[in-house]
Protein backbone atom coordinates (compact mmCIF):
# COMPACT_ATOMS: atom_id res chain seq x y z
CA UNK A 1 0.00 0.00 0.00
CA UNK A 2 1.28 3.45 -0.85
CA UNK A 3 2.55 5.40 2.11
CA UNK A 4 0.88 8.74 2.83
CA UNK A 5 3.01 11.74 1.98
CA UNK A 6 4.69 13.80 4.68
CA UNK A 7 2.24 16.57 3.93
CA UNK A 8 -0.78 14.27 4.27
CA UNK A 9 0.51 13.10 7.63
CA UNK A 10 1.13 16.66 8.78
CA UNK A 11 -2.41 17.68 7.86
CA UNK A 12 -3.78 14.58 9.60
CA UNK A 13 -1.79 15.55 12.68
CA UNK A 14 -3.22 19.07 12.57
CA UNK A 15 -6.70 17.53 12.41
CA UNK A 16 -6.10 15.61 15.60
CA UNK A 17 -4.83 12.26 14.25
CA UNK A 18 -2.55 11.01 17.02
CA UNK A 19 -1.05 8.21 14.94
CA UNK A 20 0.24 10.74 12.41
CA UNK A 21 2.65 12.29 14.92
CA UNK A 22 4.34 8.94 15.49
CA UNK A 23 4.58 8.20 11.77
CA UNK A 24 6.07 11.62 11.03
CA UNK A 25 8.54 11.35 13.88
CA UNK A 26 9.81 7.95 12.79
CA UNK A 27 10.14 9.20 9.23
CA UNK A 28 11.68 12.64 9.77
CA UNK A 29 13.53 12.65 13.08
CA UNK A 30 16.48 10.50 11.89
CA UNK A 31 17.10 12.89 8.99
CA UNK A 32 16.87 15.95 11.20
CA UNK A 33 19.15 14.44 13.80
CA UNK A 34 21.68 13.37 11.18
CA UNK A 35 21.79 16.81 9.64
CA UNK A 36 22.14 18.50 13.03
CA UNK A 37 24.81 16.10 14.24
CA UNK A 38 26.93 16.67 11.13
CA UNK A 39 26.45 20.40 11.21
CA UNK A 40 27.21 20.84 14.90
CA UNK A 41 29.49 17.90 15.60
CA UNK A 42 27.99 17.30 19.04
CA UNK A 43 25.40 14.58 19.65
CA UNK A 44 23.72 16.11 22.70
CA UNK A 45 23.35 19.51 21.08
CA UNK A 46 22.19 17.88 17.87
CA UNK A 47 19.40 16.15 19.82
CA UNK A 48 18.29 19.48 21.25
CA UNK A 49 18.26 21.00 17.78
CA UNK A 50 16.35 18.06 16.36
CA UNK A 51 13.74 18.30 19.12
CA UNK A 52 13.37 22.04 18.54
CA UNK A 53 13.05 21.59 14.77
CA UNK A 54 10.34 18.98 15.24
CA UNK A 55 8.59 21.24 17.74
CA UNK A 56 8.45 23.95 15.11
CA UNK A 57 6.94 21.44 12.70
CA UNK A 58 4.19 20.61 15.18
CA UNK A 59 3.47 24.28 15.71
CA UNK A 60 3.29 25.13 12.02
CA UNK A 61 1.01 22.18 11.26
CA UNK A 62 -2.36 23.95 11.73
CA UNK A 63 -1.22 26.77 9.41
CA UNK A 64 0.55 24.57 6.86
CA UNK A 65 -0.31 25.72 3.34
CA UNK A 66 -0.88 22.69 1.21
CA UNK A 67 1.34 22.34 -1.84
CA UNK A 68 3.48 25.37 -1.10
CA UNK A 69 6.62 23.57 0.05
CA UNK A 70 7.84 20.08 0.77
CA UNK A 71 7.78 19.21 4.45
CA UNK A 72 11.34 17.85 4.28
CA UNK A 73 12.63 20.98 2.57
CA UNK A 74 10.99 23.15 5.20
CA UNK A 75 12.39 20.98 8.00
CA UNK A 76 15.94 20.87 6.60
CA UNK A 77 15.83 24.64 6.38
CA UNK A 78 14.64 25.08 9.96
CA UNK A 79 17.30 22.64 11.16
CA UNK A 80 20.03 24.40 9.22
CA UNK A 81 19.04 27.75 10.68
CA UNK A 82 18.95 26.36 14.21
CA UNK A 83 22.42 24.83 13.73
CA UNK A 84 23.81 28.06 12.32
CA UNK A 85 22.44 30.00 15.28
CA UNK A 86 24.02 27.58 17.74
CA UNK A 87 27.38 27.64 16.02
CA UNK A 88 27.33 31.40 15.80
CA UNK A 89 26.48 31.84 19.47
CA UNK A 90 29.03 29.33 20.69
CA UNK A 91 31.80 30.39 18.33
CA UNK A 92 32.98 26.79 18.42
CA UNK A 93 35.21 25.32 15.80
CA UNK A 94 36.45 21.80 15.87
CA UNK A 95 40.17 21.56 14.98
CA UNK A 96 41.27 18.95 12.48
CA UNK A 97 43.44 17.27 15.07
CA UNK A 98 40.17 15.96 16.45
CA UNK A 99 40.23 13.52 13.56
CA UNK A 100 40.48 10.10 15.19
CA UNK A 101 43.52 7.97 14.93
CA UNK A 102 43.45 5.56 12.02
CA UNK A 103 42.41 2.05 12.94
CA UNK A 104 44.89 -0.56 13.89
CA UNK A 105 45.40 -2.61 10.73
CA UNK A 106 45.45 -5.86 12.66
CA UNK A 107 43.07 -8.67 11.62
CA UNK A 108 39.48 -8.51 12.85
CA UNK A 109 36.57 -6.31 11.87
CA UNK A 110 38.99 -4.07 10.07
CA UNK A 111 36.60 -3.07 7.36
CA UNK A 112 33.97 -1.89 9.80
CA UNK A 113 36.54 -0.06 11.85
CA UNK A 114 37.93 1.56 8.75
CA UNK A 115 34.47 2.67 7.75
CA UNK A 116 33.88 4.12 11.19
CA UNK A 117 37.20 5.89 11.04
CA UNK A 118 36.38 7.31 7.62
CA UNK A 119 33.03 8.58 8.84
CA UNK A 120 34.60 10.18 11.87
CA UNK A 121 37.38 11.66 9.78
CA UNK A 122 34.81 13.13 7.42
CA UNK A 123 32.77 14.58 10.27
CA UNK A 124 35.86 16.22 11.69
CA UNK A 125 36.91 17.53 8.29
CA UNK A 126 33.41 18.89 7.66
CA UNK A 127 33.78 21.00 10.77
CA UNK A 128 36.75 22.67 9.11
CA UNK A 129 34.54 24.05 6.36
CA UNK A 130 32.68 27.34 6.56
CA UNK A 131 29.10 26.77 7.68
CA UNK A 132 27.52 27.31 4.26
CA UNK A 133 29.95 24.99 2.49
CA UNK A 134 29.47 22.35 5.15
CA UNK A 135 25.71 22.60 4.91
CA UNK A 136 25.71 22.32 1.12
CA UNK A 137 28.10 19.35 1.10
CA UNK A 138 26.10 17.47 3.76
CA UNK A 139 22.79 18.01 1.99
CA UNK A 140 24.21 17.08 -1.42
CA UNK A 141 26.57 14.21 -0.71
CA UNK A 142 25.28 12.63 2.49
CA UNK A 143 21.55 13.37 2.49
CA UNK A 144 21.48 13.02 -1.28
CA UNK A 145 19.31 16.03 -2.07
CA UNK A 146 19.22 17.65 -5.48
CA UNK A 147 20.85 21.01 -6.11
CA UNK A 148 17.49 22.77 -6.70
CA UNK A 149 16.18 21.40 -3.41
CA UNK A 150 19.31 22.54 -1.59
CA UNK A 151 18.92 25.94 -3.22
CA UNK A 152 15.41 26.21 -1.75
CA UNK A 153 16.61 25.09 1.68
CA UNK A 154 19.50 27.55 1.72
CA UNK A 155 17.57 30.28 -0.06
CA UNK A 156 20.24 30.73 -2.73
CA UNK A 157 20.56 29.97 -6.43
CA UNK A 158 21.45 26.61 -7.89
CA UNK A 159 24.76 27.98 -9.18
CA UNK A 160 25.65 29.14 -5.69
CA UNK A 161 24.94 25.63 -4.42
CA UNK A 162 27.22 24.15 -7.06
CA UNK A 163 29.94 26.61 -6.13
CA UNK A 164 29.62 25.87 -2.41
CA UNK A 165 29.71 22.11 -2.87
CA UNK A 166 32.65 22.32 -5.29
CA UNK A 167 34.71 24.44 -2.91
CA UNK A 168 33.71 22.29 0.03
CA UNK A 169 34.69 19.08 -1.69
CA UNK A 170 37.97 20.55 -2.81
CA UNK A 171 38.87 21.40 0.76
CA UNK A 172 37.68 18.01 2.04
CA UNK A 173 39.82 16.30 -0.55
CA UNK A 174 42.81 18.30 0.58
CA UNK A 175 42.16 17.34 4.19
CA UNK A 176 41.18 13.70 3.81
CA UNK A 177 42.79 12.17 0.77
CA UNK A 178 46.31 12.30 2.14
CA UNK A 179 45.03 9.97 4.89
CA UNK A 180 43.42 7.52 2.50
CA UNK A 181 45.81 4.67 3.02
CA UNK A 182 45.74 5.16 6.78
CA UNK A 183 41.94 5.02 6.70
CA UNK A 184 41.82 1.70 4.94
CA UNK A 185 41.51 2.99 1.38
CA UNK A 186 43.84 2.16 -1.44
CA UNK A 187 45.35 4.98 -3.45
CA UNK A 188 44.22 3.44 -6.69
CA UNK B 1 41.59 29.63 -0.49
CA UNK B 2 45.01 28.05 -0.20
CA UNK B 3 46.87 27.47 -3.43
CA UNK B 4 47.14 23.72 -2.90
CA UNK B 5 43.34 23.50 -2.57
CA UNK B 6 42.81 25.33 -5.86
CA UNK B 7 45.17 22.94 -7.57
CA UNK B 8 43.53 19.82 -6.20
CA UNK B 9 42.69 17.64 -9.19
CA UNK B 10 38.97 17.05 -9.62
CA UNK B 11 39.59 13.32 -10.00
CA UNK B 12 40.88 13.25 -6.43
CA UNK B 13 37.49 14.47 -5.22
CA UNK B 14 36.00 11.21 -6.42
CA UNK B 15 38.00 9.58 -3.66
CA UNK B 16 35.65 11.27 -1.22
CA UNK B 17 32.81 8.94 -2.16
CA UNK B 18 34.04 6.31 0.30
CA UNK B 19 33.96 8.89 3.07
CA UNK B 20 30.45 10.03 2.18
CA UNK B 21 29.23 6.44 1.99
CA UNK B 22 30.72 5.71 5.42
CA UNK B 23 29.00 8.77 6.83
CA UNK B 24 25.65 7.69 5.37
CA UNK B 25 26.00 4.21 6.87
CA UNK B 26 26.86 5.70 10.21
CA UNK B 27 23.96 8.14 10.43
CA UNK B 28 22.96 8.68 14.05
CA UNK B 29 19.75 7.00 15.13
CA UNK B 30 17.42 8.81 17.50
CA UNK B 31 17.55 7.43 21.02
CA UNK B 32 14.38 6.23 22.70
CA UNK B 33 14.62 9.20 25.02
CA UNK B 34 14.70 11.65 22.10
CA UNK B 35 11.79 9.87 20.41
CA UNK B 36 9.79 10.12 23.64
CA UNK B 37 10.55 13.82 24.03
CA UNK B 38 9.55 14.60 20.46
CA UNK B 39 6.32 12.62 20.75
CA UNK B 40 5.49 14.35 24.02
CA UNK B 41 5.98 17.71 22.31
CA UNK B 42 3.77 16.55 19.47
CA UNK B 43 1.05 15.55 21.89
CA UNK B 44 1.23 18.87 23.75
CA UNK B 45 1.14 20.94 20.57
CA UNK B 46 -1.52 18.93 18.75
CA UNK B 47 -4.77 20.76 18.15
CA UNK B 48 -7.85 19.12 19.58
CA UNK B 49 -9.77 17.03 17.08
CA UNK B 50 -12.41 19.12 15.37
CA UNK B 51 -15.85 18.19 16.76
CA UNK B 52 -18.36 17.06 14.20
CA UNK B 53 -20.97 19.81 13.78
CA UNK B 54 -24.30 18.95 15.49
CA UNK B 55 -27.07 18.11 13.09
CA UNK B 56 -29.00 21.26 12.44
CA UNK B 57 -32.76 21.28 11.87
CA UNK B 58 -33.75 21.44 8.27
CA UNK B 59 -33.78 24.97 6.96
CA UNK B 60 -37.08 24.31 5.24
CA UNK B 61 -38.92 22.93 8.27
CA UNK B 62 -40.65 26.24 9.07
CA UNK B 63 -42.16 26.44 5.59
CA UNK B 64 -45.84 25.73 5.42
CA UNK B 65 -46.16 22.45 3.63
CA UNK B 66 -48.22 23.99 0.84
CA UNK B 67 -45.17 26.03 -0.21
CA UNK B 68 -43.21 22.86 -0.60
CA UNK B 69 -46.22 21.32 -2.34
CA UNK B 70 -46.26 23.93 -5.11
CA UNK B 71 -42.51 23.70 -5.69
CA UNK B 72 -41.10 26.03 -3.04
CA UNK B 73 -40.43 29.73 -3.48
CA UNK B 74 -40.37 29.60 -7.30
CA UNK B 75 -43.89 28.20 -7.15
CA UNK B 76 -44.96 30.98 -4.78
CA UNK B 77 -43.51 33.58 -7.14
CA UNK B 78 -45.37 32.11 -10.10
CA UNK B 79 -48.63 32.01 -8.14
CA UNK B 80 -48.21 35.64 -7.09
CA UNK B 81 -47.57 36.69 -10.69
CA UNK B 82 -50.71 34.96 -11.90
CA UNK B 83 -52.76 36.53 -9.09
CA UNK B 84 -51.51 40.02 -9.89
CA UNK B 85 -52.15 39.51 -13.58
CA UNK B 86 -55.74 38.47 -12.82
CA UNK B 87 -56.28 41.47 -10.60
CA UNK B 88 -54.89 43.79 -13.27
CA UNK B 89 -57.13 42.32 -15.93
CA UNK B 90 -60.14 42.75 -13.69
CA UNK B 91 -59.48 46.36 -12.67
CA UNK B 92 -57.78 48.00 -15.62
CA UNK B 93 -59.49 46.39 -18.65
CA UNK B 94 -63.21 46.08 -17.85
CA UNK B 95 -64.38 46.88 -21.45
CA UNK B 96 -62.16 44.30 -22.96
CA UNK B 97 -63.38 41.89 -20.37
CA UNK B 98 -66.93 42.81 -21.34
CA UNK B 99 -66.22 42.17 -25.03
CA UNK B 100 -64.73 38.86 -24.13
CA UNK B 101 -67.67 38.11 -21.88
CA UNK B 102 -70.41 38.62 -24.46
CA UNK B 103 -68.39 36.67 -26.86
CA UNK B 104 -68.68 33.79 -24.50
CA UNK B 105 -72.30 34.31 -23.34
CA UNK B 106 -73.84 35.26 -26.70
CA UNK B 107 -75.31 38.61 -25.55
CA UNK B 108 -75.79 41.12 -28.41
CA UNK B 109 -76.42 38.66 -31.19
CA UNK B 110 -79.69 38.75 -33.08
CA UNK B 111 -81.17 35.33 -33.05
CA UNK B 112 -84.51 36.44 -34.58
CA UNK B 113 -83.89 35.07 -38.05
CA UNK B 114 -82.69 31.87 -36.66
CA UNK B 115 -85.67 31.75 -34.36
CA UNK B 116 -88.14 32.13 -37.23
CA UNK B 117 -86.60 29.38 -39.16
CA UNK B 118 -86.49 27.27 -36.06
CA UNK B 119 -90.22 27.90 -35.48
CA UNK B 120 -91.00 26.97 -39.12
CA UNK B 121 -89.14 23.77 -38.75
CA UNK B 122 -90.88 23.10 -35.48
CA UNK B 123 -94.30 23.81 -36.96
CA UNK B 124 -93.64 21.59 -39.94
CA UNK B 125 -92.43 18.89 -37.67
Amino acid sequence: MEQPSDEALLIAYANGDRQAAGDLTRRLLPRVLGQAARMIGDRAEAEDVAQEAMMRLWRIAPDWRRGEAQVTTWLYRVTANLCTDRLRKSGRHMPLDAVPDPPDPSPGPVAAMAADARAEALEAALMELPDRQRQAVILRHIDGLSNPEIARIMDIGVEAVESLTARGKRKLAALLLPQKSELGLSDG
Amino acid sequence: MAEHEKNQPVSDEAGLDAFFAAARDRSPRPSEDLMARVLADASDAQPEPQPVAAARPSKTSWHPRWITGIGGWPGVAGLATVTMAGLWIGVALPETVGDLAFGLTGDGYDFSGLSAGFETEATDG
